[in-house]
């Protein structure tokens, strides 16, 4: 129930960072000075509806070019992003995240989580290492976009394939371990709640080291917390605190506190009943 | 509470979207500049069966691209583009645009156009200008630093120039990149083909592409051939210097 | 309260270092290049060539 703020925010956040709908249509891409602006969350900036950057696109570009120039901008903003709001874009910002969501919701056997996925919640940051940072500054490709990333698959490859005929003439084997990468990811997602999160996201993993500073996003209030572990035990995620780096702020936990204690910081006063 | 947020919200989208509908003209050339491209990019593939090269110009093969795009209901600017004369050489130029003074409608272009006229800058000093070489072939390729595909075939380039053909001149103007940044890469790849800087993106203006890197290579001043895309160094060598050719 | 200051210092110097890289980004075309990447269709994104 609470949790409808939060669904229409991410909605809202989907729609927006893709809103050049005339893109898919002419199967081409916005190409407005709103393009220099990264968004927070993952959204390729080669999907014809976007109309801002991918913030892990830009950084691979940027470090693929750091040679000639540190790229401060992209930079500056994953720390701004970090900073103010750290893994509350996972939760709230994020449209490949809000899909997972849904798909989770689709009736099939579910995998709880457990030490396992505790434990393969660290690729991710083996991903941020190999894909979005050495690929880039080695082979001087962007890794993660070229060899991984589903969400520029499923937002550029196929909507630009698809209304691009002549386009399709030049799929290759690359194109077809992309479109299979994102159905198994899709998949997986049905069964394991936000499995690219959790397992693969090298965005998440970045933002995860922002989780003691993060401005924005759930805390608990330690006088009030009495230790029984609820909140983790009800938390889908593979937090082992709340607010930790596996905490994406969904807030789930603060229906399940018997003491009340978890809140979203700066909200104490008004209640959560404000959301 | 909920409400006003929600019609806060529908209204800030309904402006965004507007904002992107605005984008008319850039974006309809976008739009046509994809689909042409991939149009000539397939037709290639299905002669030569290769991933990303642009077939023969003629007009016959220009009518039937234009019909195909009409048939996919292109915007009327890409049908006009290729429905213009094809014109034979030594045709007339003096309806030629600059990308200098500004002169013409920048649109996107296709083989039969005639070559928008500009001058760039060059890395080693001097400048180039497109129209000193109007009795010669030129090819002109579009490129940047972080464009993997791009960098990969600059050794083509470079091949083709130490073919040392008196009739073939090159020039690959870089997009919009600081000139910093590319002077460091040449210098690191010690290329000495012309390479220019464009970093107001002038000249990249009037040749419209949504993909790099963009190659075109121009006979006597008009456009007989555009290539989207490259594979290595040693297959686009091979494809360019088929084009020079024909 | 020690934990609550090593945090607000933590604040404080990652603010300051965003925004000393976005002017410093700002400065010399850093939005110029992302917008101009993110204008070109990545064909490697999209997983063609």
């Amino acid at each position: 129930m609470k949790q409808r703020t939060r669904r229409y925010t991410q909605l809202i956040t989907a729609v927006l960072y893709n809103c050049n709908i005339k893109g898919f249509a002419a199967g081409s891409i916005y190409n407005g000075p709103a393009k220099g602006v990264c968004v927070p969350g993952l959204n390729c900036y080669s999907c014809p509806g976007a109309v801002g950057a991918c913030p892990l696109g830009s950084l691979q570009s940027g470090l693929l070019s750091s040679r000639y120039k540190v790229p401060y901008y992209i930079l500056g903003t994953l720390l701004l992003f970090g900073l103010l709001l750290g893994r509350v874009i996972c939760g709230w910002f994020c449209p490949f995240g809000f899909l997972q969501e849904l798909l989770y919701l689709i009736p099939l056997p579910k995998l709880k989580k457990s030490k396992v996925t505790r434990t393969l919640s660290f690729l991710k940051y083996a991903i941020l290492l190999v894909f979005v940072i050495a690929i880039p500054l080695i082979k001087l490709a962007p890794g993660f976009c070229k060899y991984i990333c589903p969400a520029g698959t499923l937002q550029a490859g196929i909507p630009l394939t698809l209304a691009n005929k002549p386009l399709r003439g030049m799929i290759g084997a690359l194109f077809s371990w992309k479109v299979f990468l994102l159905a198994l990811i899709l998949l997986l997602c049905m069964c394991c709640y936000r499995a690219f999160c959790r397992f693969l996201c090298p965005l998440g993993a970045l933002y995860s080291f922002f989780a003691p500073a993060a401005i924005a996003g759930v805390r608990v209030d330690e006088k009030k917390c009495t230790g029984c572990d609820r909140c983790i035990r009800h938390c889908k995620m593979d937090c082992r605190k709340v607010g930790d780096r596996e905490c994406i702020h969904c807030g789930e936990c603060m229906e399940h506190c018997p003491e009340g204690a978890i809140c979203y910081k700066f909200l104490e006063k008004k209640g959560q009943d404000a959301l | 509470m909920r409400k006003k947020a929600v019609i806060v919200a529908m209204g800030l989208l309904a402006l965004a979207m507007t904002a992107c509908g605005k984008q008319t003209e850039t974006a309809d050339a976008g739009n046509a500049v994809v689909s042409e491209e991939a149009e000539q990019q397939a037709s290639a593939a299905v002669n030569e069966k290769t991933g990303q090269q642009v077939s023969a110009a003629g007009s016959e093969q220009a009518e039937q691209q234009a019909s195909a795009a009409g048939e996919e209901g292109q915007e009327p600017q890409n049908a006009a583009a290729k429905e213009e004369p094809s014109e034979s050489a030594g045709a007339d130029l003096s309806s030629r645009s600059n990308a200098d003074t500004g002169e013409g409608e920048p649109k996107i272009l296709a083989e039969g156009d005639i070559a928008p006229d500009f001058s760039v800058e060059l890395v080693d000093g001097g400048t180039f200008r497109l129209s000193d070489y109007d009795d010669k072939t030129v090819i002109i390729n579009f490129w940047a630093t972080w464009c993997g595909p791009c960098v990969g075939e600059m050794p083509a380039f470079e091949m083709l120039k130490q073919d040392e053909n008196d009739d073939l001149r090159i020039i690959c103007v870089n997009c919009m990149e600081d000139p910093g940044t590319v002077d460091q890469f040449v210098k690191e790849n010690g290329y000495t083909f012309p390479i220019g800087y464009d970093v107001n993106g002038k000249v990249f203006g009037y040749y419209p592409t949504q993909g790099i890197p963009y190659t075109l290579v121009v006979k006597k001043g008009i456009i007989s051939k555009i290539f989207v895309g490259a594979l290595d160094a040693e297959y686009q060598y091979t494809e360019y210097k088929n084009a020079i050719a024909e | 309260m020690r934990s609550l200051n090593k945090q607000a210092l933590i604040r404080a110097l990652v603010l300051a270092a965003a925004i000393v890289f976005l002017t410093l980004g700002l400065k010399d075309g850093g939005f110029r290049d992302v917008k101009n990447k993110a204008i070109m269709i990545c064909y490697e994104c999209m997983g063609i060539g």
